[in-house]
């Protein structure tokens, strides 16, 4: 770790996790553990086919099941605003008419057991007329696709496009959105350009598998009421969008979120809150919809895309113009598809300087999982194929990967694109951290050994809100309140380290409460790696009015200045004398506290707030009999800002970077004819412990231009997105054989050997 | 399912007995009709090993494992991790120390595994804990909190 100096008591220290102790010895309670008296259990009936027309649903037999209580279907819509999504409202709660994909929900059951409500869905009878199945992007696209919809346009609450782009909406009924950016005069700068590459780069369907499947609470008391407890990662979204749904006011649907085990994008925004409601309302019961793993994994995913990058570079190798055209399979509905097509299509220029950059990138509707936020929001689409096609580039223009890249970083303070926010680190000091650690190829003696780079930079804390509030308590205990969810980020230590800092406190002494939408201080949700900075500014600045308030109440009982008073380790400080805030409470007077309280918000504004640069290099041995890669030696770096806790820095950073791994070798949700082939946990292949190199290393850079607490930024989104162009980079430096297709499966990469040995060389 | 039947159980240490569905699984089980709620259910399927519990000292993923084929046996859940005077094992020590929990819903696996094979005489021969480690899956780390952990284990092992 490059450290800044730290003179602070608790910033900068590895402060173990708050809940640690209790996940440790199985005493931590997640939402899946909660239950409630005379609570029912729900499950959901699935379609079969990926495509097709509803003509019937027969639930007679499901109600005679005994212990059944209550059933739906998309017939109780009716009446309701029964459609969600991010930007574009176009998934029902429940399938209407038509289903759009193998294994969208039909009906629920709430039954007084979930095994008597399994046994209620087998028995309900849907009669399908099926339609063609549309399984990828080139199906969707092709003349004789039949529509998904009806062709009319959803309600949506798309904002105004940022700069130099423009958008729209459901152009076409297998098109979802439209997505265009352009700076600079593109084809003239083109037409000045020494060299100009054109590759064609695909990922495949990754599933963000977190170990809590997704699960709701739901109890209506009556019909104007709705209280929920559920895992998601938005719980103050959630309440605008069953208060929409359901016609509630807002102030009347409760969220309580507490910890959540893992979510990574897969629990953000609506997703099966609205079905327990439903049932909740429909039973007048509390109603437990919890999902097995294998649902979750039905319920949303990542993108599968295609990127065709064209590249132009000056005779010396300065990058000069980029246009990029994608393709991302958005699935049958939008949930966050244009929020990730609008942040991908504006970061094409990666880490480099660019005269000019265009891009169109199109959400393809098929009839697959619903594809929304997943860690790094495109971000990782775009360094796959831009950082492999920086490799590619290099060995057409005869320059060394690591010097094409360290020629063209933007410089500190510089914007790579209008009105984008200045670059807040250092590109070149963090890539020297990693290039510095590892030895070039021709060092080694194994011949089918490679090491490749890959650098990417993504913004994080954009258009976000976060509140906070702390809570002094004469006892000398304090609360913290906050919207920011606890999804295995460690966001409760982090924000109990600043509020320590600030108050000048023991941290054991500091309790983050759970979150309950009535009490809890707003926040725009658990996204864009912005909870240590966003939500970490407001609980510096609620701690600052905390503190304020004691020396202004002390400042009244001592009959003194408040510029006289300090407040530390919970005493007040007045000359020689100190007081603690018992001291001061004095049980014959009327204006005792209950409790010394600071609340503060913070807004940040569109576009990014910091930027979170990764730089990695990765080694790897090819055997070129089987196609087998192993990972010998992954480095990442990340520039943290200031580290509040180093340790939960680098945790980050190891986990995503193990999701990447997955992502580059082996992670896929693969379709034929129309149907998931390794949507369960069982099929899906995750990384495991085996998995990752011995040798794996992490650095921490504290640059200290973040615009966080103490100088912090996020870091959450970084430590994947670099992670399978270092390792195609590594694979071609090894074997001289490049795959653009994602996962690099044994098979591809012996497919790109032998094409390779089929073929003249022409670059690497 | 009508017919029921009896089973006795030693959960860490206390005995239990209760009239089971023959379709009960051991998770819900140890869930639901004894309320330790420490055992996680994750993937449903054998895959994570977030449900890991020892059965006679042997882990075994309960969400696999049928609550009758428990009978008469001496069961350990994360519940009966600690000492017993309630501080952490040396494994939860260990993975404290190496700043293990992230979400936490993998750990209370990751412990029983961890435990259960320190509790191997002998060690099964050509076996580690990392090759076991293998069974159970972590979504948020890199599993290099867990490797540090096993090196302070190792350390501890060979300096008592």
């Amino acid at each position: 770790m490059t450290a800044l100096p730290n003179t602070l008591a608790h910033v900068g220290r590895s402060l173990a996790d708050v809940n640690g102790h209790d996940k440790l010895t199985g005493a931590a309670r997640y939402a899946s553990d909660f239950s409630l008296a005379g609570m029912l259990h729900a499950k959901i009936l699935r379609s079969p086919h990926p495509h097709a027309r509803i003509v019937s649903i027969d639930a007679s037999k499901a109600l005679a099941v005994p212990g059944v209580v209550g059933v739906v279907s998309g017939e109780d819509l009716s009446g309701l605003d029964h459609t969600y999504g991010m930007f574009i409202r176009d998934q029902p709660v429940i399938a209407v008419d038509k289903v759009r994909f193998a294994g969208e929900p039909m009906a629920a059951v709430a039954a007084e057991t979930e095994e008597l409500a399994y046994r209620a869905i087998a028995a309900i009878h849907v009669e399908y007329d099926v339609l063609p199945a549309i399984s990828c992007i080139a199906d969707a696209l092709a003349g004789n696709a039949p529509p998904l919809f009806d062709g009319r346009l959803h309600p949506s609450s798309l904002q105004p496009p940022p700069l130099c782009s423009s958008w729209v909406q459901e152009p076409a009924p297998n098109i979802l959105f439209d997505f265009s950016y352009s700076f600079g005069d593109i084809e003239a700068l083109f037409a000045g350009c020494a060299h100009i590459s054109e590759d064609r780069f695909t990922l495949a369907r990754q599933s963000h598998a977190a170990l809590e499947p997704h699960v709701a609470i739901a109890f209506a008391s009556d019909h104007e009421h709705v209280e929920v407890w559920s895992n998601n990662q938005d719980p103050f979204l959630l309440r605008e969008d069953i208060a929409r749904i359901f016609g509630l006011s807002a102030e009347n649907v409760r969220f309580h979120a507490g910890l959540v085990g893992g979510g990574f994008g897969s629990k953000s925004y609506c997703k099966i809150e609205p079905i327990a409601v439903l049932l909740a309302r429909k039973t007048g019961r509390p109603v437990r919809l919890a999902l097995t793993m294998a649902e979750s994994m039905m319920t949303v995913c990542d993108h599968p895309a295609e990127i065709r990058l064209r590249t132009g570079v000056s005779a010396s190798g300065e990058t000069v113009v980029r246009d990029a055209v994608v393709e991302l399979d958005g699935g049958a509905y939008a949930d966050a598809s244009p929020s990730v097509a609008m942040r991908m299509g504006t970061r094409f220029n990666g880490p480099y300087r660019w005269k000019g950059v265009r891009t169109r990138v199109r959400v393809i509707r098929t009839t697959t999982i619903p594809a929304g936020s997943f860690r790094g929001f495109g971000m990782g689409h775009v360094t796959w194929a831009c950082e492999s096609q920086m490799d590619m580039i290099a060995g057409r223009i005869g320059l060394h990967p690591a010097a094409f890249r360290a020629q063209n970083f933007l410089d500190p303070g510089s914007s790579g694109a209008p009105g984008e926010r200045v670059l807040d680190c250092d590109l070149t000091e963090g890539f020297n951290a990693v290039r510095n650690r590892i030895a070039d190829k021709t060092t080694s003696a194994n011949t089918n050994r490679g090491t490749g780079f890959a650098v990417a930079c993504k913004g994080g804390g954009s258009s976000h809100r976060a509140d906070a509030r702390i809570d002094i308590h004469p006892t000398g205990d304090v609360t913290l309140a906050a919207g920011v969810t606890e999804i295995g980020q460690n966001t409760r230590t982090i924000l109990t380290q600043v509020a320590a800092e600030v108050l000048g406190m023991d941290t054991a002494r500091i309790r983050v409460v759970n979150i309950d939408t009535h009490s809890t201080p707003f926040d725009s949700g658990t996204h864009a790696s912005n909870g240590a900075t966003v939500a970490g500014l407001a609980v510096r600045d609620a701690a600052t009015k905390a503190a304020a308030e004691v020396l202004l109440f002390a400042a009244g009982r001592l009959q003194c200045r408040v510029e006289d008073l300090s407040f530390r380790q919970m005493l007040i400080v007045h000359g020689s004398a100190s007081y603690s805030l018992s001291d001061l409470i004095d049980p014959t007077m009327k204006d005792n506290p209950a409790s010394f309280s600071g609340a503060a918000s913070v807004q940040t504004p569109g576009g990014s707030l910091f930027w979170m640069p990764i730089w990695t290099v990765a080694e790897v041995e090819v055997d070129d009999e089987t196609g087998i890669v192993r990972l010998t030696r992954l480095i990442n770096a990340a520039d943290v800002g200031r580290a509040i806790n180093p340790q939960r820095c680098i945790s980050q950073i190891e986990g995503a970077a193990a999701q990447g791994l997955g992502q580059a070798l082996f992670e896929d949700i693969s379709y034929r004819n129309g149907q998931p082939l390794t949507a369960t946990p069982l099929t899906y292949r995750m990384p495991r412990l085996a998995d990752i190199p011995a040798d794996f290393e992490t650095i921490i850079l504290e640059q200290g231009r973040g615009p966080g607490p103490f100088g912090a930024k996020g870091v959450g989104e970084s430590g994947n997105l670099t992670i399978p162009a270092a390792i195609a980079n590594a694979i071609a430096d090894a074997v001289g054989a490049r795959v653009m297709d994602l996962p690099m499966t044994p098979d591809k990469i012996l497919r790109a050997i032998r094409a390779k040995a089929g073929a003249s060389p022409s670059g690497r | 399912m009508t017919e029921s039947l009896r089973i006795h159980i030693k959960v860490n240490g206390r005995p239990e007995s209760a009239e089971i569905a023959p379709n009960l699984m051991l998770v819900d089980f140890l869930r639901e009709h004894l309320g330790l709620q420490g055992t996680k259910l994750a993937c449903d399927q054998g895959a994570c090993g977030a449900c890991t519990v020892l059965l006679d000292g042997r882990p075994v993923t309960s969400c696999l494992t049928f609550a009758f084929a428990a009978d008469g046996a001496d069961l350990q859940t994360i519940e009966g991790a600690s000492r017993d005077n309630g501080t952490l094992s040396q494994v939860q020590n260990a993975l404290h120390d190496c700043g293990v929990p992230q979400c936490g819903f993998c750990t209370p696996g990751m412990v029983m595994m961890m435990e259960g094979f320190a509790r191997q005489d002998p060690l099964p021969p050509g076996q580690t804990l990392e090759t076991w480690m293998n069974a159970n899956l972590c979504r948020c780390s890199g599993y290099q909190g867990f490797r540090r952990a096993l090196d302070q284990l190792a350390n501890e092992a060979g300096n008592p």
